[in-house]
């Protein structure tokens, strides 16, 4: 990769404007309320392209496009569920939650259903997720800078850390909604105007070419520099001609493969010519174009049940957003219930622009970039597609852009995990103010750091995807009963709780572990969404009705909280003591 | 410039220019709690009734018929893709405007359609709401 002057200077220019904007926070930013949530009161549009450059995280900028060129197209149920959870979000917890004045899912535990223990169970899952949710992100960087730079994966993990925590630890939030603000438009240019100038550059697509039954070829001669050691599976025989080591003999000219596997040694180069059948790294599903085009998740590998993993993607993530904390505390910066409905319509506009644009990148890789496929990084096709179609200076100042929005998406997201994860620390855990927050800052940059250099071999968008099952299974359904269920009480939120992150928890564990490797252990295992949350609603409501002697004392104060418009708030002594 | 930077770190009330009828709210930075400064135009929530109770659970109930209308429509129009094409495998061949289905559908056409029903909620909340502010006025 030679592109690597542009695409450094594009990175240090995202993250000194980071820096830079977030410090100018520093000298406003004074109160804990300054800290965590930006003082109140802005905008919608301007809180809605908060939230979404929020939002927008490495899983969407670089893991969409390589899980759909990995996995087909059914793998855009990941951004159609990411977009769709803020349409779960506005109709089931926008405005009763802005209106009830909870700064973290934690307050809005204690608020409504009066228990300091609830606080602190809730506190806990606000950590697991939150840590959960910036691995994927400091994973992003490592790979970034690998693929970019040449650098160890641990300089990317470590640089995104240091920057980050830094960065809270200076300025809090008051600093980040105006730069998350920039960053969205940021993102959204980094993957537009790439994807849309590769389009162009790269002509009309024959109509049947992706529905084509065979697996993806190399349109034109290709040249394919293996950068890791891997283990490739030729599908039908081709000849090559190779300069490396290949099942470990020392190669320098034509070379025939036959379909089987080969161990392709790093530094190692094959041309393959124009035609050729891709070989696949193992471990890649090798799909022809009639299952890559289908709307399934885990289409055609494996043996899954594909509609069931479908489903239960579909439900993780279409109610896990609505559980995710450093998203939620975005929506206490609304004026108020009305202007949080606003907000949340104007995000499904922002990323609904966004998300047309990953499928583009994976869609011109499988049909002229394949190469992927057999050094097995389609996480990356986001980073190498625009050098590798295009090439030269173009190429190269197209690539330092991917290369910024990625960055972007990694320091936004990683900023408002957190502040999440601090806030609740220092808030909800230790009652403490700036200086404690501070601290609590460093130190979950710092578990983050250590757990960050762990998750290399994971895809980007699994581990995102996990984290919202474990929210869609504890705070989700806390959030919705909370809100329309009169007679949940705290005891039943807490099993819900409990049950519901403890079973979506260990499932993934386990599936990390590699237990349960096909059939139905696999779906149920590995996206345990569909059976955790209809487990976690059901015990708050079997436990809420057997407890009924717990209901909140002031239960109905707690709903007009929750449901009455602004303009008839009472002068109701309860509304000061949240 | 950033969120409300105007603001300064005094703990002065944050207002919003009063809007018809509504109003004068003030923030209260300490506990987040939005209180009025003036009375509202009815009593009606002005203390714990029996009455205001019926009133809030009609609201309640309203608003999350609504909710419930909503989230069946988004469900109903978003997840129904797989199901179709596993009943009718042919449909994954077919393609719309030269894209494969499940791109069309999936990876362009589901956006517009998820703001549309978005802005529909909306408009028909924000109307529940004011019924419900003309009906506790008029008491």
């Amino acid at each position: 990769m030679t592109v690597a002057p542009l695409a450094l200077a594009a990175i240090i220019v995202v993250t000194l404007i980071t820096m830079i904007v977030g410090a100018l926070g520093i000298r406003v930013a004074r109160t804990p309320d300054d800290f965590m949530v930006a003082a109140r009161a802005v905008p919608p549009f301007r809180n809605a392209a908060a939230i979404s450059g929020e939002y927008l995280s490495a899983a969407s900028f670089l893991g969409v496009a390589g899980l759909i060129l990995k996995d087909g197209l059914g793998m855009l149920w990941y951004p159609v569920g990411y977009a769709a959870g803020y349409l779960m979000l506005l109709l089931l917890v926008a405005a009763p939650l802005r209106r009830f004045g909870a700064y973290t899912i934690p307050d809005f535990a204690e608020g409504r259903l009066g228990e300091p223990r609830l606080r602190k169970v809730a506190t806990a899952f606000v950590l697991v997720i939150g840590w959960f949710y910036l691995l994927p992100q400091l994973k992003g960087a490592g790979l970034t800078l690998n693929v970019l730079l040449g650098t160890p994966y641990w300089v990317g993990v470590g640089v995104l850390a240091i920057v980050v925590t830094s960065n809270i630890a200076a300025g809090g939030m008051k600093g980040v909604t105006f730069v998350q603000a920039l960053q969205y438009w940021i993102k959204l240019v980094a993957i537009a105007v790439p994807a849309v100038v590769l389009l162009a550059v790269v002509g009309g697509l024959h109509r049947q070419a992706l529905t084509r039954p065979a697996p993806p070829v190399f349109a034109t001669e290709t040249t394919v520099h293996v950068q890791t050691s891997v283990d490739i599976n030729v599908i039908s025989p081709v000849t090559v001609t190779a300069h490396g080591t290949i099942e470990g003999v020392r190669v320098d000219g034509p070379l025939k493969l036959n379909p089987g596997k080969y161990e392709v040694k790093d530094g190692a180069v094959l041309v393959f010519p124009a035609g050729a059948t891709t070989p696949h790294a193992i471990g890649l599903p090798v799909l022809d174009g009639k299952s890559w085009v289908s709307p399934f998740v885990d289409a055609g590998h494996r043996g899954a049940h594909p509609l069931a993993a479908t489903y239960s993607l579909i439900v993780a993530t279409f109610l896990g957003t609505l559980g995710l904390p450093h998203i939620l505390v975005r929506f206490y910066t609304n004026q108020d219930g009305r202007a949080a409905r606003r907000t949340t319509v104007i995000v499904l506009m922002l990323l609904g622009v966004f998300y047309v644009f990953p499928a583009v990148f994976a869609v011109l890789g499988r049909l002229r970039d394949p190469s992927l496929y057999l050094t097995g990084r389609t996480d990356s096709v986001v980073l190498v597609l625009p050098h590798a179609l295009i090439g030269g200076v173009g190429g190269s100042v197209l690539g330092a852009l991917v290369a910024a929005g990625a960055f972007a998406a990694f320091l936004s997201t990683s900023s408002g995990l957190l502040v999440s994860v601090a806030g609740a620390m220092a808030h909800d855990l230790m009652r403490g103010g700036v200086r404690t927050f501070r601290r609590c800052a460093v130190v979950a940059g710092a578990v983050g750091l250590v757990a960050g250099l762990q998750v290399q071999s994971f895809d980007l968008n699994l581990l995102v995807g996990w984290c919202f099952a474990i929210a869609a299974s504890t705070f989700c359904p806390l959030l919705v009963l909370g809100i329309w269920w009169r007679r949940l009480t705290w005891v039943g939120a807490i099993a819900g709780l409990v049950l519901g992150g403890c079973t979506s928890s260990v499932a993934i564990i386990l599936t990390m572990a590699g237990v349960g490797q096909r059939g139905w252990p696999e779906v149920l295992l590995g996206q345990p969404a569909i059976w955790t949350v209809p487990l976690a609603f059901l015990a708050m409501i079997m436990v809420s009705r057997a407890t009924p002697s717990y209901l909140p004392t002031d239960l109905e104060s707690k709903l007009l909280q929750l449901h009455l418009p602004e303009a008839l708030r009472p002068r109701h002594p309860s509304f000061g003591e949240t | 410039m950033a969120g409300s930077s105007d603001t300064s770190t005094l703990p002065t009330p944050v207002t919003e220019p009063p809007p018809p009828v509504r109003p004068v709210r003030t923030t209260v930075r300490s506990t987040g709690v939005v209180v009025p400064r003036r009375d509202t135009e009815s009593q009606a929530f002005d203390e714990h009734t029996a009455y205001s109770d019926v009133l809030l659970h009609s609201l309640m109930r309203a608003q999350f018929g609504l909710t419930l209308g909503f989230i069946a429509l988004a469900v109903g129009v978003l997840i129904s893709l797989p199901l179709v094409v596993s009943l009718v495998p042919s449909l994954n061949d077919k393609h719309v405007f030269g894209l494969p289905l499940t791109l069309a559908v999936l990876g362009i056409a589901v956006y517009p359609v998820l703001v549309i029903i978005a802005i529909a909620y909306v408009r028909l909340a924000e109307r529940t709401e004011r019924h419900f502010l003309d009906l506790v006025e008029k008491l």
